[in-house]
């Protein structure tokens, strides 16, 4: 039991990173970009094809699936948001579905069908606490996501692009007024979740061998799910949520209720949504 | 206070009010050019005059072009097209040529069905496919209102072909024929007597065999399962395999039977060989691909899989159909692609011997094809020989294989 | 073109309609709801479950499916109502979701393997059904009903006030909604043979609810064309055709419509155009009739009451201890500077913001309590300072939304739109008029219930001297005709010139209630504009 809680937590940590982007994105422009997953998925998946093919050593991979998350997300800006204006929030999530399935499907295109990429490095990180298996990779998705929602409140408290930042999704027109470049900042921000992302994604494929095409959903849009859960704006409520949720799916799963594992994330959600609409760790309005 | 619409969309919609009748019109002509080219498009797919002096035979195949089974999909298709080619090079059918329409099913039932009508409409005299059970179930339950013949080479679930009314044919073995032979030859090879039940609930492909064929024909070949009553599951597109086998290392047992597709078979001999979890496995036909062997690499030695193909063909025809696929594609072939070859083989054979060509009337034609197709015995392919039981299920010769370094070979 | 004219394009597309027609239903009234796949599910489950076991024949299926379809959506359509924005999305995604495991894990149904059914549909089975949804669907969007749903697409605060049951009308809507996109679940199940439960995830979802963003929602031939288009650029003949790029280039050109055709291919104004033949062949002639005046009370009658109110917004006061009275026949003017409460007290007076304390009583009656929609049933009528018109309202419809019920509001509408001059721009939108004639729609709106008491702010705003003059005859006939008139008005020229008492608000205090002369001359009135404007400044400006 200790060994599935253990693998909960840790699968709940990639939660928790995708979920930060989400809600620094949110939070910032007050805009919810429904690509993120794709991004996710498409940085890993992109990472790993060129790498396959080009005999790319492990750190030069890892560095791609970075990069790539961040152009990507930060295309998010350009192809979605700018657009349709950022004063048509709903609009601009709808324009970021036809962008997510552009990724997706662009890849599978790309690749010629939609079977997960392989991660054909022969690395073995694990090490064993007793008698819980753990691997490096899992570890150092654990503590990025920690160190991650650290950093990113502080930042958005203290620094003074954070600042501005914030002040951004309160009064956009305000800000821009006071001489901040609009865009510059949402680029900016769209590129540090996508970054993020990538980094999640690299760790991800290290641990899981794969990714496929499909997984841009799967795992986005539980994500999506655990950041509202955590509560719209809060680094520490989509940790929190990830990780929770990494573990009850996990125990279902040994329990052998499987078949209802993909329903928590959603039932958790309507239940914080009636009773707390604004999320466990989330202010009021934020 | 911008964004308060956003949360409680007090004014949400203000700005939707910025367009002209200028953008309007563009966006319609943007419209008007893509519907343009599809439709354009459409016309040069069209049918090509034909020189020769009968029309050409059509054939439907409905296989996955793209979608979770696209490895299968490509050497059925290369394996139909080497058959047709084989064909017309030796004087087509009664002296008209065989074309082959394609349709992809994407994995989806719907559009297996779409494809199926499409098929029809357009005037084939037979379908060769589907891939999965799934789809095959429902194409087979509309073959006798559509009056034409279907022939599946890979569905492998027990009962589809009931509802077909002598329209629908398997010219594959049943889960049952498989096991009946697998299991007990993988149990002598390895001394198994007790097993473990897992299986990928959402993939219709393989949920089938291990609901319905694996539980009997383990009881009647006195190997016990010893979860029955609770079996491993996962979902098709899973990654992450740590629960699921530190649920398999709860249970005591020699062997575990695994039915899923073939990534996430990969993964999990990944994640088995990672908790050194050393047992001897028993998998499905349908995991024999490329993206199983590249997403298992080492992992998946030893793993048995049961086939209608002998990897080590005697058979001349056999031997020369690999060679021929070899040179069409990179890989070697997954061994259902035989059926395939040999589906369009039998259909050829049948209506050279009704006396069908391009100018039989469909309605015709299709009755005729079914009528031969119900009476073949003994007709051999480069998969055997086939003969239809009643219900229209081939009785397959069941080969039982093992991985060795990347590789399919005879156990034993 | 072989390929279009295949019957499963044609009935796809059919079917594709009928779940526009119902998403067009719900989104009209402003809830993107992202779970439509669930009600699509639940209709086609519906459908193929009776068919098996009981054999009922095919409308009787189609009605089993929109039934159970709406009545799967009642708990839905109660959380929709709460929840806006993102929340919303969020929410409505859940369910669709949740549906889609509980039918996995329903073994009865076949569980993830899917069930197949018998009985199948036919094209002119599917043409008849699309034309059923359609005539149904059209009455709905014409009736009064249909205007309180679309109302809500532009307000829901202003349509409150207009007289719309907001959670009800929402609640209605995503029910009857669900019904529809049921329907087409059902035909879908019929006409493909087979359903599985991993057909109706997030995707599916996603491409109903892009019939109405793509098409546009404010009419249905904006939901038959977004379904059009949807279903050529992901269908089986482009894909044919363009391979596995079709999806990537029906992703961009999703992008590339939202962002340049915010109201879809179909705009309100668009349709409007398509339709003016009709209307105009339908339009009988009305005569101008004569506005009720039931409600009024006699002259000099207090009608509104004011107690003790007050009001905070996070803390900071807006109303203290604020008491007045107005009765039937009089304009009480209310003056004060900027952020002195003068909204609030109309906010709180219409049922928009609550008061904290005190009491509100309009013709004897506490109404402070009341949701907005029944304080304008019982008399009180308000504008907004920043004009709320209804953007995809015409101006007819405005009036018709916000007239009382009952045979004679046709008559009402006409009467009101010569009274306020608007009777050419009645096909119009509101973007199309001046300011000064969607002030006047403005009042109208306000007006046309023959309320008890009217509560108007700031209606002079960014108006020229001579449009001044006509706003200021319009709310001196309402007066003449004996209702209640409270005006808030900056141009203290206006306010003063119709008032019969005003009031003076400071910092949420009434400080000051009399006769305009009297009130001009106060000390204290005097003292409290001191650091800001004189308050004769705008006298005669």
């Amino acid at each position: 039991m200790t060994q599935v809680v253990i693998n909960g937590l840790l699968v709940g940590a990639s939660y928790a990173l995708l979920a930060i982007g989400y809600t620094l994105v949110f939070g910032v422009m007050r805009l919810l970009t429904l690509a993120h997953g794709q991004v996710f998925m498409a940085s890993g998946a992109i990472a790993l094809i060129a790498a396959n093919a080009y005999g790319l050593p492990l750190v030069v991979a890892g560095l791609l699936a970075v990069t790539i998350g961040a152009l990507l997300s930060a295309l998010t800006d350009v192809v979605s948001f700018r657009p349709v204006g950022y004063s048509r929030p709903i609009a601009a999530a709808v324009s970021t579905i036809g962008f997510a399935i552009v990724i997706e499907r662009g890849i599978i295109a790309i690749r010629g069908d939609e079977t997960a990429v392989p991660f054909l490095f022969e690395v073995n990180t694990d090490f064993r606490v007793g008698s819980v298996q753990v691997s490096l990779v899992e570890v150092a998705t654990f503590v990025l996501a920690l160190v991650v929602m650290v950093l990113t409140s502080r930042f958005l408290q203290r620094s003074r692009w954070g600042i501005a930042m914030r002040a951004f999704s309160r009064d956009p027109e305000a800000v821009a007024l006071l001489g901040v470049p609009v865009r510059r900042l949402a680029v900016r921000t769209l590129a540090v979740a996508g970054g993020l992302a990538g980094l999640s994604a690299f760790l991800w494929v290290a641990r899981n061998r794969s990714v496929a095409p499909s997984d841009g959903f799967a795992v986005g849009l539980i994500a999506l799910a655990v950041m509202t859960i955590g509560g719209i704006g809060s680094m520490r409520g989509a940790v929190i949520a990830g990780l929770t949720l990494g573990v009850v799916v996990n125990v279902l799963d040994y329990q052998g209720l499987r078949g209802w594992q993909a329903a928590v994330p959603w039932m958790l959600l309507l239940v914080v949504l009636l009773l707390r609409p604004q999320g466990l760790f989330g202010e009021a309005d934020a | 206070m911008a964004n308060r619409g956003w949360l409680g969309y007090a004014v949400p919609h203000v700005a939707l009010l910025g367009e002209t009748a200028m953008t309007r019109a563009k966006a319609l002509v943007l419209l008007g050019i893509i519907f343009a080219l599809i439709i354009a498009a459409c016309d040069d797919s069209g049918d090509t005059a034909q020189a020769g002096d009968k029309p050409p035979i059509k054939i439907g195949l409905i296989t996955d072009l793209s979608g979770r089974f696209v490895s299968f999909g490509r050497d059925i298709d290369a394996a139909t097209q080497l058959a047709v080619e084989q064909i017309n090079a030796n004087g087509g059918v009664n002296g008209s040529e065989l074309v082959i329409v394609t349709s992809d099913t994407a994995g989806e039932p719907d559009q297996a069905v779409v494809g199926f009508r499409t098929l029809v409409n357009d005037g084939v005299v037979a379908v060769s496919g589907p891939i999965s059970s799934g789809e095959a179930e429902v194409l087979f339950a509309q073959a006798p209102d559509l009056m034409v013949p279907i022939m599946t080479g890979t569905a492998n679930k027990e009962g589809i072909t009931a509802v077909g009314d002598g329209w629908a044919f398997r010219n594959t073995a049943t889960n049952t024929a498989l096991y009946a032979e697998g299991m007990p030859a993988w149990a002598e090879e390895y001394g198994i007597r007790t097993a473990v039940l897992v299986f990928d609930e959402e993939e219709p492909v393989t949920a089938a065999a291990a609901r319905f064929a694996i539980p009997p024909v383990a009881e009647a070949e006195g190997i016990e399962i010893v979860n029955l009553d609770s079996p491993v599951t996962f979902a098709r597109g899973q990654t992450n395999f740590a629960t699921t086998v530190q649920r398999i290392r709860e249970q005591e047992a020699d062997g575990l039977i695994i039915m899923s597709g073939p990534a996430e078979a990969g993964l999990l001999a990944r994640e088995l060989s990672r908790q050194g979890e050393v047992r001897e496995i028993l998998g499905h036909p349908a995991q024999a691909s490329d993206t199983f062997f590249a997403q298992g690499g080492d992992d998946i030695n030893h793993w048995v899989l049961p086939s209608i193909l002998d990897p080590e063909p005697g058979d001349e025809a056999t031997r020369a159909f690999l060679a021929a696929m070899e040179e069409v594609g990179d890989d070697e072939p997954v061994p259902e692609a035989a059926n395939y070859f040999d589906n369009i083989q039998l259909f050829a054979s049948v209506m050279r011997d009704a006396g069908i060509d391009g100018n039989t009337s469909l309605d015709e034609a299709r009755r005729l094809l079914r009528e031969g197709l119900l009476s073949v015995s003994g007709f051999q392919g480069v998969a055997g020989t086939i003969s239809f039981d009643e219900s229209g299920d081939a009785m397959k010769t069941v080969y039982v294989n093992v991985v060795i370094a990347g590789d399919l070979q005879p156990l034993g | 073109m072989g390929a279009f004219a295949t019957v499963d394009f044609w009935g796809l597309l059919g079917i594709s309609i009928v779940a526009a027609i119902g998403m067009n239903l719900v989104y009209i009234t402003g809830q993107l709801n992202l779970g439509q796949a669930a009600f699509y599910a639940i209709g086609a489950y519906t459908a193929a479950w009776i068919d098996t076991e009981l054999g009922w024949p095919l409308p009787a299926l189609l009605l089993a499916a929109a039934v159970v379809a709406g009545i799967g959506a009642m708990p839905i359509a109660w959380g929709a109502s709460r929840l806006a924005g993102i929340y919303l999305i969020m929410g409505t995604l859940a369910a669709g979701q949740l549906v889609q495991v509980a039918f996995g894990n329903a073994e009865e149904l076949g569980g993830r393997q899917g069930y197949r059914i018998e009985s199948q549909i036919a094209l002119p089975e599917v043409a008849a059904s699309v034309g059923v949804v359609l005539i149904l669907a059209t009455l709905l969007m014409t009736s009064r009903f249909g205007l309180r749903m679309r109302a809500l697409f532009d307000d829901s605060d202003a349509a409150a006030v207009a007289g719309v049951a907001v959670r009800r009308v929402k609640i209605f809507s995503v029910v009857v909604s669900a019904s529809v996109v049921g329907i087409a679940g059902g035909m879908w199940a019929l006409w493909i043979g087979k359903i599985e439960p991993r057909e109706f995830g997030v995707f599916l979802s996603f491409d109903i609810a892009l019939y109405s963003l793509i098409g546009g929602v404010h009419s249905l031939i904006g939901a038959v064309a977004g379904a059009v288009v949807v279903e050529v650029l992901t269908g089986n003949v482009i894909r044919d055709v363009v391979g596995p790029w079709a999806f990537v280039i029906y992703g961009a050109l999703v992008m590339v419509l939202i962002a340049v055709l915010p109201e879809g291919l179909v705009s309100r104004s668009f349709a409007l155009r398509l339709t003016a033949p009709l209307r105009k062949l339908r339009r009988r002639r009305v005569e101008s009739g004569v506005l009720s005046h039931a409600r009024v009370e006699p002259a000099g009658e207090t009608v509104l009451t004011v107690r003790h109110v007050g009001h905070r917004y996070d803390g900071v006061v807006a109303l203290d201890d604020v008491s007045l009275e107005v009765r039937g026949g009089e304009v009480l003017a209310l003056i004060g500077a900027n952020g002195a409460g003068k909204s609030t007290l109309i906010d709180v007076i219409s049922g928009r913001v609550p008061n904290e304390a005190g009491a509100v009583t309009l013709l004897g009656t506490r109404i402070d309590g009341m949701p907005a929609h029944r304080r304008k049933a019982m008399g009180v009528g308000r504008t907004f300072q920043d004009v709320r018109t209804f953007a995809h309202l015409t101006v007819e419809e405005s009036l018709r939304l916000s007239a009382a019920d009952g045979a004679r509001s046709n008559a009402t509408v006409e009467a009101m739109l010569d009274r306020v001059a608007l009777g050419r721009r009645r096909d119009d939108l509101p973007e199309a008029l001046t300011v000064a004639e969607r002030r006047r729609l403005d009042i109208a709106r306000a007006a046309i219930a023959m309320p008890s008491v009217l509560l108007l702010d700031e209606p002079s705003v960014g108006m020229v001297e001579q449009e001044r003059i006509e706003i200021a005859e319009l709310i001196g006939s309402l007066r003449d005709e004996g209702m209640a008139v409270v005006v808030v008005d900056h141009n203290l020229d206006l306010a003063l010139g119709l008032a019969d008492r005003v009031g003076v608000l400071d910092f949420g205090v009434l400080i000051a209630l009399g006769s305009p002369d009297a009130v001009l001359a106060d000390e204290r009135v005097r003292a409290a504009y001191l650091g800001h404007a004189d308050p004769l400044d705008g006298v005669g400006s």
